[in-house]
């Protein structure tokens, strides 16, 4: 159970983000088109619904091995594509994510600071920019996961 | 050195070495912003701010929508249908792939997802015909191509968001450059099929195809329940998005009966994992397209560029070929991020319709799908049929050359493309 929940955590969370931003976006059209009324808030939630499911799902996608990538090289050489070039991708993404994670935490540090309140929902805007640390941190460690995987599973 | 070599030079090594797109365009974007001073506490509103933008919301919608729309069945009814109206003549279900494409395209907005929902089915189906496998897989994938070119499309959204031009307008000039396409695909089709005696079934009798088309019906309108809600004014992108979903769920739930839970589950999860791996590349592309323009490299290509001719055709020419080869290495979506801060002052400067270009660009882009080495929609053919890609690659050149000539045809004339969205109105 404790190992489903840990491989699948993202993609969970993706699918109920997805659900909440289709159901917002869904009653905000019948509302818009029947009793002329638009929530204001709805577009708010759903753009910061999507920040989330970017870093959440960009995480899951590095478990699955799913980014877009030009992988001819270590088709050709697959000793070059294990040995050299798989470890080079990882360290250069954590060293990317970790970078994004260094100035959003700023980036919040900045925001609680000044009380920045978000536009619509008048609520402490660092809960959006929060998706961008936390999501790295997941992407880092998926990252890791994936390439141990794969440095290990060729010596067995 | 020059901040323009270190820039794409840097870029294309990593891209080149198997780094993933989006650290490819991350990484070099940290590297010069850090290495030029150009501020780098920027690095977390910019990122943030390319995700954050309300008609971005476009993409996951109709990525779900697709799958819902796929999943339901809707694909296989409508191959049924088509079947029974082309019959036994020469290339019988080539051609039912192409305007099956056709239709899924007006459904999906996604070279790759077209592609999966035509070849799960119809793969099997002309195997099982003596089709050729390479032959088959390589015209799924081309058909596939039509899926960004006819509305709706992502790679309109994203063009849309960074050349600030109309969604909806976008969608409209697609229609007629798409459906020349597809008319094109069934040349090399139907001739390589009647030389090779590859040939349909039989016709449907009368009841046979009113029983399909009852069946079929509901996915022959979903490409008019889309666009017509868009063109009516009555939805803008993002929400004919949405309401696209809700009329696979109410197909899937309510008329066939046929999602379950589970499914739904694994389509939802299927359709966060593509969106992100989009959104992404888009949130660093972004950052990337960012530094370049802060550096000046943006500016300064783009004036290189207009300094090699002062005739804009020859200059149209040259920037097809450019955006051909960057199709062959990279993807679509990060390719308008990089090419169009530099082709929007030519654009400009030649004063070209950017509703035009953007089908140029994308109907370029699309053939860029189906060309190797990097071919998403031949990644995707290549896995449901089980063959190596060499394969494909042998049997994909017809398709190019006649998707070319569809290219040729949209950059000659314009107003193939411009006179559709003037007809709604649109600008």
């Amino acid at each position: 159970m404790l190992k489903k929940i840990y491989e699948h955590f993202e993609e969970a969370t993706c699918v109920v983000l997805l659900v909440i931003m289709s159901l917002l976006a869904f009653v905000n059209v019948i509302t818009r088109y029947f009793i002329q009324y638009s929530f204001a808030f709805t577009e708010e939630v759903e753009v910061a619904c999507l920040v989330w499911l970017t870093m959440l799902g960009a995480a899951a996608g590095f478990r699955r091995k799913i980014h877009l990538g030009f992988d001819l090289l270590s088709i050709r050489f697959p000793n070059l594509g294990k040995n050299i070039l798989l470890p080079l991708a990882s360290i250069l993404t954590i060293f990317t994510v970790s970078a994004l994670i260094w100035f959003s935490v700023v980036q919040i540090r900045v925001e609680i600071s000044l009380d920045t309140m978000t536009e619509a929902l008048n609520i402490p805007h660092w809960l959006y920019t929060l998706a961008m640390p936390a999501g790295g941190i997941l992407v880092i460690l998926r990252v890791i996961e994936a390439a141990w995987k794969e440095l290990m599973g060729g010596k067995g | 050195m020059e901040p323009v070599i270190v820039f794409f030079v840097l870029f294309l090594a990593l891209l080149l070495l198997g780094i993933p797109v989006a650290t490819s365009l991350g990484f070099t974007a940290i590297a010069l912003i850090w290495k030029y001073n150009l501020g780098i506490q920027v690095l977390s509103p910019n990122f943030y701010a390319n995700i954050a933008k309300f008609q971005l919301l476009a993409l996951p919608f109709f990525i779900l929508a697709g799958l819902i729309l796929d999943r339901c069945g809707i694909s296989r009814r409508l191959i049924r249908f088509i079947s029974l109206l082309v019959g036994p003549i020469p290339g019988g279900l080539a051609i039912v792939t192409i305007i099956v494409g056709v239709i899924f395209a007006g459904i999906s907005g996604s070279g790759p997802a077209d592609t999966a929902a035509l070849g799960t089915i119809l793969f099997p189906a002309m195997v099982a015909m003596g089709y050729d496998k390479g032959f088959t897989s390589a015209l799924i994938a081309g058909s596939g191509s039509l899926a960004i070119v006819i509305p709706p499309s992502i790679a309109f959204i994203i063009y849309g968001v960074i050349a600030s031009t109309s969604v909806p307008a976008l969608f409209a000039a697609g229609v007629i450059p798409g459906i020349i396409a597809a008319l094109l695909l069934t040349i090399p089709s139907v001739f390589i099929a009647k030389r090779r005696g590859w040939h349909g079934e039989r016709w449907g009798n009368r009841r046979e195809i009113w029983d399909a088309f009852k069946g079929a019906v509901w996915g022959l309108a979903a490409p008019g329940v889309i666009l017509g809600g868009i063109y009516g004014g009555i939805f803008t992108a993002t929400e004919a998005a949405v309401v696209a979903v809700f009329y696979g769920l109410f197909l899937g739930l309510v008329v066939y009966r046929s999602l379950t839970l589970p499914m739904l589950y694994g389509i939802f999860r299927d359709a966060t994992l593509s969106s992100a791996v989009i959104m992404f590349i888009v949130a660093f592309a972004g950052l990337f397209s960012w530094t370049g323009s802060t550096l000046g490299v943006m500016d300064k290509t783009s004036s290189y560029l207009l300094s090699m001719s002062s005739n804009p055709f020859v200059i149209l020419l040259l920037v097809n070929v450019v955006l051909f080869i960057a199709g062959m290495l990279m993807d679509a979506i990060s390719i308008y991020y990089i090419f169009l801060p530099i082709l929007l002052p030519i654009m400009k400067h030649f004063q070209w319709d950017p509703v035009w270009f953007g089908v140029v660009m994308t109907m370029n882009l699309a053939i860029g799908q189906i060309t190797p080495p990097v071919a998403v929609n031949l990644y995707v053919i290549a896995n449901i049929a089980d063959i190596s890609l060499e394969r494909i690659s042998r049997s994909i050149a017809p398709f190019i050359g006649i998707m070319l000539v569809a290219l040729l045809i949209t950059m000659l004339f314009p107003s193939l493309s411009t006179s559709l969205p003037a007809l709604f109105g649109l600008k």
